[in-house]
Order: C-alpha cells, then structure tokens, then sequence
C-alpha cells in the first residue's frame, strides 16, 4: 500500500519536473534540489528523459516547411474556388495592410504594441508576445514580394536585438537569437525561385537545369507583373543591404547555379538602382515644380550622387546605374570564380 | 496564438488564415511526431503534409466535446501512421536522411541528433504499443499531460504512470544497447 503511494507520488513529480524542465527552462539539478528525497531514483529517469527531449529536437527543413506551404495554400486556393468564398489572398494589397492592423490591435491592444518594440528582446516576458505578433503577420502576408520584405525587417530586428544581448553579456539567448535571424535567411532564400523567375529567362537560359519545384513555379507564375517588379526591388534592396550575408549565400549555393544566382543577384540591384533613380527624378521634378523640361533635369543632375543619371529607367541608364554598383556586383562575382 | 477554439471556429467557416495559424502552431509538432515513428525522410515529410490536408478537408467536422484540437490533429497523424505501416510492413526500413535539421543548426548536434533520433526510434519500437504513444505525445508532439490525457482517452493519472513506466522502459533498452555496442 505504502508502494503504491510512492509510486503515484513519483508519477506526479517526475510529471511536475519534466513540465518544469520542458515548459519552463528548469535545469534537471534545479528539479533534484526541489525533491531529495526521490533524487535517487528521479535522476537517472530525468536524465533519460532530457536525452529524448535532445535527440527529437528535429525541426522540418525551410525547403520543406516553405513546400508544404504552398501547397497547403494551392489546397486552400482551390478549395474557395469551387465554393466562391471571400478570399483573404485576392484582395489589393491596402486591404490586406489595413486588416492586418487592425487585426493586430483588437488581438492584442496595448499588450502587442508594447510587446512590438526594440527594447523587447529575449529574456523579456513580452519576448513571446513579440514573436506571436510576427507569426501573426507573416501568416496574414499572402505575397512573395511582402513575405520578402518582412522576413527582412525581422533580421534587422533580431539584428538589434543579438547587439544589445552581447552587451549585456548574455551569449546564450544571443545564440538562440543568432539561430531565429538564420532561419529568417533561409525564408528569405526558399523566395528565391519565385525571384527567378520574376527575372525571367535570361537568368536561366544557357545554365544547367537545376529540378525545378512544380508546386513554388505554380505559385510563382500567378504572381502578377507588378508583383514582380517590386519583388525585384525588394530583393535588391536587401542585397545592397546585407552584402555579407549574400556573399557568403553565393559561395555556399552549389556550383551549378552560381552563375544564375549572381546574375539574378546583379538583375534585382539594377532593378534597385532603376527604382532609386526614379524615385529621386520624380522629387526633382516635384521640387522644380513638375517642370521637366531638359534644362531642370539638368540642373538638378550636380546635386546627384556620381553614377546616377536622369534617363528612363529600362533603358542604357539601366547599365550606367548598375555601373554605380558593379563593386558590389563583383565583390559577388570574383567570389563566385574563387 | 489566438484562442485556439477561436481559431478552430473561423477555420471551420471557411477562414484560411485562421486555418494557416493553426497550421504553423502544430506543423513542427506533428512532423516530430511523424518523424519518430516512419524514419524514411520522405514518407515523413509527405505524411505531415498529409495530416494537414485531411485537417482543413475536414475541419467542417471538428467538434469540441472536451477533446482539444491537437487531440484531433495528432490522432489523424495517428491514424495515417497506422494506414502507412499496414501497407509498408514487408518493406525494409530506410535510415534517416539529411534533411532534418537541428533546431539550432549547430551542423555537429545536427549529426548527432540524427544519430540520436534513429536509435530513440529503434528504441521506442521495444516499448508498449501505450508507452510509445506516451512518448510520442509528450516529447514529440510537446502535449501537457491533460492533452495526452484527453488525446488517449485516458485519466492523467494514468498517463503520468504509463510515462514514468516508459521513460524506464526506454532507459532499459538504451543502456543495453550501450552496453552491447561496448561489447
């Protein structure tokens, strides 16, 4: 009788342990300190149980997650088709914005703002709330191109965030820190098909035919013109950004598809700089009151950045503005030959 | 993530969205699930996918009777192991392949839990067909106990003493298998 009583009583605190360690982040020593009396026999089941915990903490790859992503929302896609339901994925893009927010706000209020800022960071109690207000954007982002850009901002912050970790001399979390900006990269990188092809086949005539994915070129080829011009920007921007971390993603990229990711690489920078320079025409033209008669123009050509012109985009300017970058470029591309 | 029932009920009328934050939450979690009972990489990866499209065809179907959702989600899982094993009993097994990565991508633990996750599944196969199903939910599938509870139809009181019984079990067989790789 009195076995039995024990028994029941080391289920219930080797449950209670095990929550602790899985759930809260106790150390297995932490547990024994809190229960003595059972140390002896709880020790070597506590430490079978950590061994378990290690050896199925296997995470599905970005390829496969980002795969069945797809196809699960091709599922769905089709799914609404054949009951002509509202569509979350087809409305324009303002929409999508302006529900986003305002679903953000209702959900969480003041909690989730709070929780939304720089000086979150882990070891925070709002950290988790931060995080669950990412998962919830990405999840309400329907578009390659807004996928792109938010993965982006998410490694700026987790940026910020491993600096001021470091600063305070806590290397664990930062490392922890360090592995969430890694598979916000890899994210970035599973677009890149869908980059390819906005590009087109210059990128990939001529080069070794690399398995294409059915399910990411469905999904791709219905991505809308526009789409991918800003997709193409998008990514020049983070380029021209984050020139290491390209770098090291060219010389990591398998031999086959150096040649086309450079090139896809240079394309999306000059789609940038063509972005940059018509950007920065159209504020001239707005300073000198919508007058865009040459001698504006050339006027406002001595406040310009060296390598920058006032022609049309798509056109030569395209090559004298890529030209400003080619730095970049072949920073990339002797790193490819090397 | 937001309430769950919540979630369920406007992935029920048809909301994608709410479908695909339920989607994200569990996806990690059944693929450990799948992945320590099929150890071919493959049949792991399409049997998650699987799961999840059975989920959303038959969400409609879903009714909370005091068993959460993830008792639903993790029994389909189930119930696709079992089809899957029937069928694929008299074929030899496959080692696991490299695409399953540590969480923490530190390539060293990668090898090593590959390691660890091959024999964890050998070793799990000598448990009960219950014991195993304790294991699987509670660390794969990172369930509390009341949701292994509810997800077996059994008490809590039950489960925790069929955990203690398993992760002795387990301990068992890898320390013989230790001690025969020593010999």
């Amino acid at each position: 009788m009195r076995k039995v009583k024990k028994d029941k009583e080391l289920n219930n605190i080797l449950d209670e342990c095990l929550e602790r360690i899985l759930a809260n982040g106790e150390t297995t020593e932490q547990c024994l300190e809190r229960y003595p009396e059972y140390a002896a026999e709880l020790e070597p089941l506590l430490r079978t149980a950590m061994i378990t915990n290690e050896a199925i903490d296997v995470t599905p790859s970005p390829e496969f997650k980002a795969r069945a992503r797809y196809q699960l929302r091709a599922e769905m896609a089709g799914a609404a088709e054949k009951k002509r339901r509202f569509s979350f994925v087809r409305q324009p893009r303002w929409v999508v914005a302006v529900v986003t927010v305002l679903v953000v706000v209702l959900l969480g209020g003041g909690t989730v703002l709070a929780a939304d800022s720089e000086n979150t960071i882990p070891g925070n109690p709002l950290y988790a709330v931060k995080l669950a207000t990412e998962n919830v954007r990405l999840a309400l982002t329907s578009s390659d191109a807004a996928k792109a850009e938010l993965y982006a901002t998410l490694v700026d912050r987790r940026t910020i965030e491993i600096e001021r970790l470091m600063e305070r001399g806590k290397t664990e979390l930062a490392q922890r820190t360090v592995a969430r900006l890694k598979s916000h990269l890899a994210n970035i990188s599973t677009l890149s098909p869908a980059i390819q092809s906005a590009i087109g086949p210059e990128i990939t005539e001529g080069e070794p035919s690399v398995k294409p994915n059915v399910a990411v070129q469905d999904v791709a080829s219905t991505v809308r013109e526009e789409e991918k011009i800003n997709l193409q920007v998008l990514w020049g921007r983070y380029i021209v950004n984050h020139p290491d971390e390209i770098r090291t993603m060219v010389e990591e990229a398998p031999p086959a598809v150096k040649p086309a990711l450079t090139r896809a690489i240079v394309a999306s920078v000059n789609s940038y700089v063509a972005s940059c320079q018509k950007a920065l025409r159209e504020s001239n033209q707005t300073q000198n009151g919508g007058n865009s008669d040459n001698s504006n123009q050339q006027s406002g050509e001595s406040d310009r950045e060296p390598g920058t012109s006032n022609q049309q985009p798509g056109t030569s300017n395209q090559q004298s503005g890529a030209s400003s970058l080619t730095p970049d470029a072949s920073d990339l591309q002797s790193s490819v030959s090397k | 993530m937001q309430d769950e029932q919540g979630l369920v009920r406007q992935a029920q009328q048809g909301d994608k969205d709410a479908f695909a934050e339920l989607y994200e939450a569990y996806f990690d979690k059944i693929y450990r699930y799948v992945v320590l009972k099929i150890s071919n990489r493959a049949e792991a990866e399409d049997m998650t996918q699987q799961v999840f499209l059975k989920a959303y065809q038959s969400i409609g179907s879903f009714k909370w009777k005091g068993v959460p959702f993830s008792a639903w989600l993790f029994r389909i899982a189930h119930n696709q192991i079992v089809d899957f094993v029937r069928k694929q009993s008299r074929r030899p097994t496959v080692r696991l392949e490299e695409s399953m990565v540590s969480s923490d991508d530190n390539p060293l633990r990668t090898v090593e839990s590959r390691f660890d996750i091959e024999r964890l599944r050998l070793a799990t196969q000598q448990l009960t067909a219950a014991q195993q199903e304790v294991i699987s939910l509670r660390f794969a599938g990172g369930l509390a106990i009341a949701e292994v509870a509810r997800t077996m139809g059994k008490s809590e009181g039950a489960v925790k003493a069929l955990q203690h019984s398993a992760v002795a079990a387990l301990r068992k067989v890898l320390l013989v298998g230790e001690e025969s790789e020593k010999g």
